[in-house]
Parts: structure tokens; C-alpha cells; sequence
């Protein structure tokens, strides 16, 4: 017997409780207050940002033992210190000084191994919102918890991190290539709605007329791959769940979410309807990818709608569970991207294609043809579409 | 069996990254450990569920309907089995559900000891991400004011969790290099923050010092206090030496504080486990080790999962393993598809299909990577990713393994292919065993039920439920397979062969070069053997054209398949031209039993399975109208 687990949450929700922990880095300042309303470019928090320090070979360069630094050096632990200040002075007839390359905080710890290290004044680091909403809590010197209702569609896989604009919608049907010719100046600072495929070119053209995000159908490997710089399969090697493997920590100019996956397929219609009903609305797009592990995430495209109804939200459970009727995407290979409407359970294993065996679910295509699918190729989407109070 | 008689009802749970498993073995009939029944679930490590013990108790809950019997109470295990016979005598675990731990390999040179290192990495969960040698130490020296992007000490500060091992030199060498390359690393790590100290205290980088045992206390100078450093003995003792072992273990503990003890529930399950809960590979060896001394053969297990490929050889005393982390054939598929390139898996592919459709396919497979092949064609992709697992594996230990004349297979890559010759089929490709050793056969057995690395948790407790259960249980007998080896013409008879039954009845067959043929052999059933092979081609150590004969000795047993001949010739080849290709493919495929002429005429490009002519009978079974299931889809 198999048991239906749902791994994620419905891939496409018309309205939903969106909840957002904005964390500091480091313990600093919280600017607003529970209840506050927030826009996006909003700075809900500000710290300082520790710089990275630089470690001096002191006692080589001076030619000195390491363990006569640490009485050669003129100032204290701790001292601020300028660049061109004098550090360490040793000999009599001859001094030799070492002065400071760089302005910062000098630490002696390491002077006993021969070291010192200066670390440069750290940086402001301030902390927007990015999500229109809702201060729901706050967590003093730490983080803003912000809540609002909003509309969610989440990709497979994407890149780049958190980014909000407006959404705009650069093609006609779901089905349509996004070309770089449909990228322009009027697509500045917005998230630009694809339907099937990108390729590099237009990813390039959308850095260049600083577009913030797109949201794609699907994308061809080779135009990732060359959008990322990879030379080759042995790039896909990576050192842990993120993905594509390297993106972890890397800064992309534009952030990217694909809604199916590799190749060149469409995207789902109930993804790509919900989005474009919202053209022109303001859209937080995140493209974190994380396969496994506590830190597990999917890409999503968030719009929020402050006006809606919270009593109209669907409880969670019920948006989960697979039943007859539910509406559902298909993850098969050869039906990856479709959409149908599940029309029966049947109790037992069926045999596929091939020979497995498995539980199935009989899905109502789009086309109005029948299928058997196994459940674990089957992912719940929304529940019922409902009118949403912009 | 008086010593194990405390734990006779027991409730085994393996713990995968994609599946969870628990079964049931207790006494059946007189004194006879047998697997009961086994549940097998999707795991729950990942959020939103976050804990891998709720699918434990979800299967344990499984098995009670399924045993009747009553094994949970208030939910806690009820322990010790009743005289009743409700409850059980003890759980055991194995855990493989963490994914690997990157490391870091910091050595003299890139050729002895570096390879020593990845060796001793590749016996455990862990990943070795980059080998950093002096060279290229000394052209990025940390401590330079401008630094290239990808610089070496840059991966230092994503080894979160992770670590470095560091070796070099043999023992009682000059330990200049390694006191550098110590130096050197002390100079990569981050210097310690001036100020909010309490908001950076991150752990301490682990490092593992397994070089020139004379060096320790100058690296433990240069280290102390910086790194979190663990001192294992020298893999590279001398120039002709390995010692991988020490080093092994002190990344496994590594693996279990930073990996395996993160993971959400992991306490739980250890709590509930009568013994510390096992590595998966260690179960694997455990089996190995046992059937190579009960059999008096050479052994290679392989176990094919979806995040890691575990190889495992046994012989006498002797016994070698590798384990290739976040390589397999679901959430291991990036790495899968690195390593070999999409060029190798299309190989194996009897359809027209390019790499960059390969490489979408394989890439959408690890984004999803427990959807099932639902087509003819996503099943021979998989089955030709896990040749290439295999492969992989195989191509590290085949050196010092030799040639295995007992091949067993298990992992949910290979128990849950649909037909038992497509398994034979993805061993011989992949292995290409070559049968040379006295009986001129190599058998092959699979564990359907994945019971293996629960065999070696169970041998913990009560050792002979492990021997009852792997030998009753756990291992289906594919068939022996009998390789000529040599040259011949593409459809020239490569050998005839005999099968002598008890009571005289003889069965003859011909096997043609270039063919892999099945040949009728009932399961279980005993037979003397004589191969004689044609002109140019031997079996096993015999002579080119050498008779082999079992008369005299022991009779061949059949297996599940019957007797598997691969005449294909050693190394296999695969014809360069890509229509014979594919012909050549798919007539194996067909000759073996692996699939049917209709699935193959239905490629490529076949049509999903359509089935709108019989939503009428199962709406009935579930009692409700087509109509109505019409007007609820609508």
C-alpha cells in the first residue's frame, strides 16, 4: 500500500496566508511596530554588518620570530587604527615598522603566531520588507514577522534572490517563448511573466534593462547552462542541495523562477492565469532553491492582496489532500506541465508502461481525455478558484 | 540460540532519504526466523512533515493492520512481546536519510595521498568537493591582498556542515610540506571577529589530520585552537600502504555529529533503537563478509539507492567497500549526470534521443525525484542511469574486488525495476563479469525486499535471525550466468551448452555470438552442466575451445530467470553506428525477457495510455456513475 504524502504546499493558490520572518544577520535595530503596515522598499530593521578582517604576516615581513611580536607591537588590542598608522616598530639602529594598510579595529590575538589582524569598520545593513503587508510580530534586536493574504505560485526550480515589482505580462498565451524582443525599457524594474521557454539571450537582455524577475514555463539546459556559466555536465556536480548546484551565495542580477522544469514546455495553465490576472499588481518573487533538508525550498511568486477576505482562505489541510475532483499538475515526463482534474482512485496497483506497478490516480485532462497516473507523479494544486478583492 | 532469545520478535526500520522501511521478523514454526511483514513508505525527513520517525510509526502502523498484531500502545513501542504474542522484543534502525557531508581534501600532492584520501572519503557518506594541493596552495596564498573568484580558502567558510582533511607524507618523512600546508590552512580560516563576538561564534571548522604521523604535533602547533582537529593515523603509512581505516572512522563520527544527529526526529528513532542505530553500508559489509565465508565465494554486493551507490566485495577474510554520497538514481542524479556525462547514459538508450533531451530528463527526474517512469521510455533511461551508477562504482573498487563470482543486488534503483531481467540485464552491462574463476559461472541474486542493510541492524541483536532471514528471505536467486569469453563473428555459434537432470533427462541449447540468451532452467532445480565452448572461445579459466563440466562436483542450481548465457565478449561493446546501436539494444533487451516486442515497437514517441473506454468499470467499483465522475471533474 501507498500512502499519499503531499511534500509541498498546493503549487498554485489563488488566496492564501503568506507569513514572512525578516531576520537580521546580526542583533541591530527593529524600526517598526506589530500591526504597522509595510511597503516593500520599506527598512523594517538596520544592524551593522561586521566586515571580513585581513591577517598580516607581520612577523615575516619584518623578519622578526613570531613570538617577539607580540611585545613589538605599539598599540593596544582593540585600538582603532588608521591607514599609515605605525603598528610595530622593532630595532634600534635600524627600526623597521610596519604600518597599517587600512583603516579598522587591530586585533593582537594571533600576534603570538606572528599575526595581526585589522578588520575594517563594519557596514550598515538595512533590512526591507520586500512583501507588502502586515507586521505580525516582532522579535526585539532581531526580526519582523510580516503576514498578508496573496496569491502564490510556486516554481520547481529558480535563481536569484528575493526581489519585488510589478508583475507584467510579456506574452500572450502560456505556450509562448519569452524572446528577448518583448524585453524593453518598459520592462524596467518589473517581474516579467514568460509562458514556455526562455533562452539565454533574452535572460541577458532582461539584465541589461534591469528587469528584477522572470517567471518562466520551463527552460532548455544549454540556455542555463550558459546563463550560468557552466562548461559542461561535470558543472552540475555540486557540494550540497542547492540548486543549480554553485547558486548558494552567488549573486544573480535578476532573479529567476522556472514553474516546470527543463526543456521546453508551457506553462501550467492554472499557473500562468493566475499570474496574468494580476498584471500590473505588485509581486515578490524568490528564487532560493533548496532540494533537501531542514532548509528545503521551493522558488514562488508571491502577490499580495491586503484587501481580501481572510475568511475566504481555504483551511490547509483541505487545500492538501488529493480527492475526486481535486485539481491536480502532472509530473510524468511525457505530461509534465499539464493540468486535469482528478476523476477517480481505484483501490489496488495498476501496472504502467514498462511494467511498474503502482497506485493510481484517473486524471480528466484539459483535452477531456482519461489517464492513469501514479500518485507520486501527481501534485495537488489550489483549491477552487475564488474573486479576490484587489 | 540462547543467548538471542531475548529478541525474537524484532521490528527492523531502515531509514532512507526517499523510503522508509520497517519489518517485522519474528520465530516462525519451529524456531525459524522469517521475515513477517514489511511496510515500505515514503520518508518524512524533508519539511513540511520534518521528522523521519512519522513515517516509522506511520509503517509500524501499517504493519499492525496488516499483522493484526498489536505493536504500538498509547504511541510508544510495546515492548517485550506478550505471551499473546502482541508487541515486540526490540526495534533496530539503520539511517541513511541525512545526504552526504562535503569535505574538504588538503594534501602535499594530487597522485598518492590525495587518492588515499578520497579513498578513505569514498568508504563513508562523505563527499570529497574539492582536493586542494600545495601547488596550488602556494599560487593563492590567503593572506595575498586580491584574490581570484573560487579561490580555494573561499570554500573554507561554506563548510557549514563540512570539514577539511588534510594529509601528506608518509610516516617518518620530512614533515616541512604538511607543517606549511597546516600553516597555510590557519591562514585561510576567517580571523576571529573584534567585536560581536557572541553573534559569530560559529563552531570550529573540524579538520581531520590523517598525514606523516611524525608532523601531528606541528600541525597541532599551527591548528590548535583555530580548528576543531581530530588525529587519525596515516592513510599513506609507507609508499606501498594504505590504512584507510582509522581515518574512515573519524569521518563517520564527523558524519554522525554534523549530519546525522541534525536530522529532525533522529533522537527519537535512536531512543527507540535497542542498539546505536547503523550506517546502511556497514549492514551491507556485515552481509558480504558472511556470504563470502558461508558460500566459500567471492561476493559483491551493490546496493543502488536514491541518494547513494554503495559497493560493497568480501573473499575469505578480505573485504573492501566505496560509497559514492548524493550519487544515485533520485535525489543523487546531479551528481550521477556530472560524473558520467549525458554522452554515457545515451548510450544505452535504444531510441532516438539527444544529450540535451537526456540531460533535461535526467534534470528534471532530481527535481522530482520521487516520481515513478510511467513510459517504456523513462524506465530505460532509468535503468540506463543506473548501469552508469554501477559502472562508477564498479570502475573504484574492480581493482582490488577481482572478478566476484556471487553478485547481489539490492537497493530500491534495482528492486524496484518491474522485471527481474531487466535487473540481470543492468547488472551485466554495468559489471560486465567475466566468470573467470574455476565454475566458469557468476550468480546473481537480488533483494526485492531492500532487506539487506536491516540484516546487518539485526545482527546486532540476535545473529542468527540475520543469517535466517538474508538466506530465507532476503536473497531471490536470478539465475548463474555463464560468459564466453574470446572472439567470434556476430551470430556464430559461440557455445553449446548441457543441462543433465537428475534421472537422465538432458536439455541441450546453442548460444550464438553476440547474444545474451535465457535458458529454461526451473527455479531450485539442480543439474549437472557441460559447456563446450566453439573454436576461439573459452568459459572460465578453460582453454580456448576447454570442455568445462560440473560432473564430479557440485550441480548447478536455476534461479528466478533460469540460466542467463552473455555472449557478447569482454570488454562489451557497443556498435558505434547509432541505428545498430539500437537494434543491438533492443535485441538484448527482447532476448532476456527484459521487455516485449510491443513495448519496444511503441517507441519513441509513443502516446501516454489513454483510457477513457474503462472509466465506466472503475467508477463502478467505486461506486459511483461515469456521469458522475464526469460532473465532478467538471
Amino acid at each position: 500500500m501507498t500512502v499519499y504524502y503531499p511534500t509541498f504546499r498546493p503549487a498554485v493558490q489563488p488566496l492564501t496566508m503568506v507569513t514572512r520572518v525578516r531576520e537580521l544577520p546580526y542583533a541591530g535595530e527593529v524600526l517598526v511596530r506589530v500591526g504597522n503596515r509595510v511597503e516593500p522598499d520599506e527598512v523594517v530593521a538596520r544592524t551593522l554588518l561586521p566586515a571580513r578582517g585581513r591577517r598580516y604576516p607581520v612577523a615575516r615581513i619584518l623578519g622578526i620570530a613570531e613570538k617577539d611580536l607580540p611585545k613589538a607591537v605599539l598599540l593596544e588590542d582593540g585600538a582603532e587604527v588608521e591607514a599609515g598608522d605605525i603598528l610595530v616598530r622593532v630595532g634600534r639602529l635600524r627600526p623597521r615598522i610596519f604600518r597599517s594598510p587600512l583603516s579598522g579595529t587591530l586585533s593582537t590575538a594571533e600576534a603570538a603566531r606572528g599575526y595581526l589582524v585589522i578588520t575594517p569598520p563594519a557596514q550598515t545593513f538595512e533590512l526591507r520588507a520586500a512583501l507588502k503587508g502586515f507586521v505580525l510580530a516582532v522579535e526585539p534586536y532581531r526580526s519582523v514577522t510580516i503576514q498578508t493574504p496573496a496569491a502564490v505560485v510556486q516554481g520547481i526550480f529558480g535563481l536569484g534572490e528575493e526581489r519585488h515589482g510589478v508583475l507584467r505580462v510579456a506574452v500572450t498565451s502560456a505556450g509562448d517563448e519569452l524572446l528577448p524582443e518583448m524585453v524593453d525599457e518598459r520592462s524596467a524594474l518589473s517581474i516579467l511573466l514568460g509562458g514556455g521557454p526562455v533562452g539565454a539571450a533574452a535572460l541577458e537582455r532582461a539584465i541589461s534593462y534591469r528587469v528584477r524577475g522572470l517567471v518562466v514555463g520551463s527552460i532548455p539546459v544549454e540556455e542555463l547552462q550558459a546563463f550560468v556559466g557552466y562548461r559542461g555536465d561535470a558543472d552540475w556536480e555540486g557540494d550540497g542541495w542547492a540548486f543549480p548546484p554553485g547558486s548558494a551565495g552567488r549573486d544573480f542580477p535578476l532573479t529567476l523562477v522556472v514553474t516546470e522544469g527543463f526543456g521546453r514546455r508551457p506553462m501550467s495553465t492554472p499557473a500562468f492565469e493566475l499570474l496574468a490576472s494580476y498584471d500590473g499588481q505588485e509581486a515578490l518573487i524568490e528564487g532560493r532553491t533548496c532540494l533537501h533538508g531542514a532548509e528545503m525550498y521551493r522558488p514562488q511568486v508571491v502577490i499580495p492582496l491586503p484587501r481580501a477576505n481572510p475568511a475566504d482562505i481555504p483551511p490547509e489541510e483541505d487545500a492538501e489532500r488529493l480527492g475526486v475532483g481535486r485539481e491536480v499538475r502532472l509530473l510524468s515526463e511525457d505530461l509534465l506541465g499539464q493540468t486535469g482534474t482528478v476523476v477517480g482512485l481505484p483501490r489496488g496497483l495498476r501496472t504502467m508502461a514498462g511494467g511498474i506497478r503502482c497506485r493510481v490516480a484517473e486524471v480528466r485532462l484539459e483535452t477531456g481525455s482519461v489517464v492513469a497516473v501514479p500518485l507520486e507523479n501527481l501534485e495537488v494544486l489550489g483549491s477552487v478558484r475564488r474573486t479576490v478583492a484587489r | 540460540m540462547d543467548a538471542d532469545a531475548d529478541f525474537r520478535a524484532i521490528l527492523v526500520a531502515d531509514c532512507g532519504i526517499e523510503r522508509t522501511r520497517v519489518s517485522l521478523v519474528d520465530v516462525v514454526g519451529e524456531d525459524e526466523y522469517r521475515l513477517v511483514a514489511q511496510s515500505d513508505l515514503p520518508s518524512t525527513v524533508d519539511p513540511p512533515l520534518a521528522n523521519l520517525t512519522i513515517a516509522v510509526r506511520q509503517a509500524i502502523a501499517e504493519l499492525e493492520v496488516r499483522t493484526g498484531r498489536k505493536l504500538l500502545e498509547d504511541g510508544r513501542l510495546r515492548i517485550p512481546q506478550g505471551r499473546d504474542g502482541q508487541g515486540v522484543d526490540a526495534l533496530v534502525a539503520t539511517c541513511s536519510a541525512g545526504g552526504p557531508l562535503p569535505i574538504l581534501v588538503l594534501a602535499v600532492t594530487a597522485d598518492i595521498t590525495a587518492q588515499s584520501a578520497i579513498r578513505a572519503l569514498e568508504g563513508t557518506y562523505a563527499v570529497p568537493i574539492r582536493v586542494v594541493t600545495m601547488e596550488e596552495v602556494l599560487q593563492n596564498d590567503p593572506l595575498a591582498e586580491t584574490a581570484p573568484e573560487g579561490v580555494w580558502w573561499q570554500v573554507l567558510e561554506r563548510l557549514c556542515p563540512g570539514g577539511v582533511l588534510l594529509v601528506g607524507g608518509v610516516d617518518g618523512g620530512n614533515i616541512a610540506p604538511v607543517r606549511a600546508l597546516a600553516r597555510f590552512l590557519a591562514e585561510a580560516l576567517p580571523p576571529r571577529p573584534t567585536r560581536l563576538e557572541h553573534e559569530v561564534a560559529r563552531p570550529p571548522l573540524p579538520v581531520i589530520y590523517a598525514g606523516n604521523r611524525r608532523a601531528q604535533e606541528a600541525v597541532q602547533s599551527c591548528l590548535e585552537g583555530a580548528v576543531d582537529l581530530r588525529l587519525a593515523e596515516n592513510v599513506r603509512p609507507g609508499m606501498r600502504e594504505e590504512n584507510l581505516g582509522p581515518a574512515r572512522q573519524e569521518i563517520s563520527r564527523l558524519y554522525e555529529e554534523q549530519i546525522r544527529q541534525r536530522l529532525p526526529g533522529y533522537e527519537e528513532l535512536v531512543s527507540w533503537s535497542q542498539s546505536p542505530v547503523q550506517m546502511p553500508y556497514l549492514g551491507l559489509q556485515l552481509v558480504a563478509r558472511f556470504l563470502a565465508a558461508h558460500r566459500q565465494r567471492r561476493v559483491l554486493v551493490l546496493d543502488l539507492g536514491s541518494a547513494s551507490t554503495t559497493l560493497v566485495w568480501a573473499a575469505g577474510e578480505e573485504c573492501g567497500r566505496v560509497v559514492l554520497g548524493q550519487f544515485g538514481l533520485g535525489y543523487g542524479l546531479a551528481r550521477l549526470l556530472a560524473r558520467r556525462g549525458a554522452a554515457r547514459i545515451r548510450r544505452w538508450l535504444p531510441f532516438p534521443i539527444s544529450e540535451e533531451e537526456v540531460r533535461a530528463r535526467v534534470l528534471n527526474r532530481y527535481l522530482r525525484p520521487r516520481t515513478l517512469p510511467t513510459t517504456v521510455e523513462d524506465l530505460l533511461l532509468q535503468q540506463a542511469l543506473a548501469r552508469e551508477a554501477l559502472a562508477e562504482g564498479w570502475g573504484k573498487i574492480q581493482e582490488e574486488a577481482g572478478r566476484p563470482e556471487m553478485v547481489v543486488a539490492t537497493g530500491g534503483g534495482l528492486a524496484r525495476m518491474p522485471r527481474l531481467a531487466q535487473v540481470a540485464l543492468t547488472l551485466l552491462d554495468a559489471l560486465e563479469p567475466s566468470g573467470e574463476n574455476p565454475t566458469g559461472l557468476v550468480d546473481l541474486y537480488l533483494d526485492r525486499s531492500c532487506l539487506l542493510p536491516s540484516v546487518g541492524a539485526i545482527a546486532t541483536l540476535n545473529p542468527d535471525a540475520a543469517a535466517c532471514v538474508l538466506l530465507r528471505d532476503a536473497l531471490l536467486h536470478l539465475g548463474p550466468c555463464l560468459v564466453p569469453l574470446g572472439r567470434a563473428k556476430p551470430g556464430a555459434p559461440a557455445l553449446s551448452l548441457e543441462l543433465e537432470y537428475p534421472g537422465e533427462m538432458r536439455q541441450q541449447v546453442e548460444v550464438r555470438w553476440g547474444e545474451v540468451a535465457l535458458v529454461p532452467f526451473r527455479w531450485a532445480e539442480e543439474a549437472h552442466l557441460t559447456v563446450r565452448p566453439a573454436r576461439g572461445v573459452h568459459v572460465g579459466q578453460g582453454r580456448p575451445g576447454e570442455q568445462l563440466s560440473t560432473h564430479g562436483g557440485e550441480m548447478v542450481r536455476g534461479g528466478a530467470l533460469g540460466l542467463l548465457v552473455d555472449a557478447r565478449g569482454r570488454p562489451l561493446l557497443l556498435p558505434e553506428d547509432e541505428e545498430e546501436r539500437w537494434r543491438a539494444l533492443r535485441a538484448w533487451w527482447r532476448q532476456c525477457g527484459a521487455g516485449t516486442e510491443e513495448e519496444l515497437a511503441d517507441l519513441p514517441g509513443r502516446q501516454p495510455a489513454e483510457i477513457p473506454e474503462r472509466v465506466e468499470g472503475m467508477a463502478e467499483a467505486l461506486g459511483v456513475t461515469a456521469a458522475e465522475s464526469a460532473r465532478s471533474s467538471e
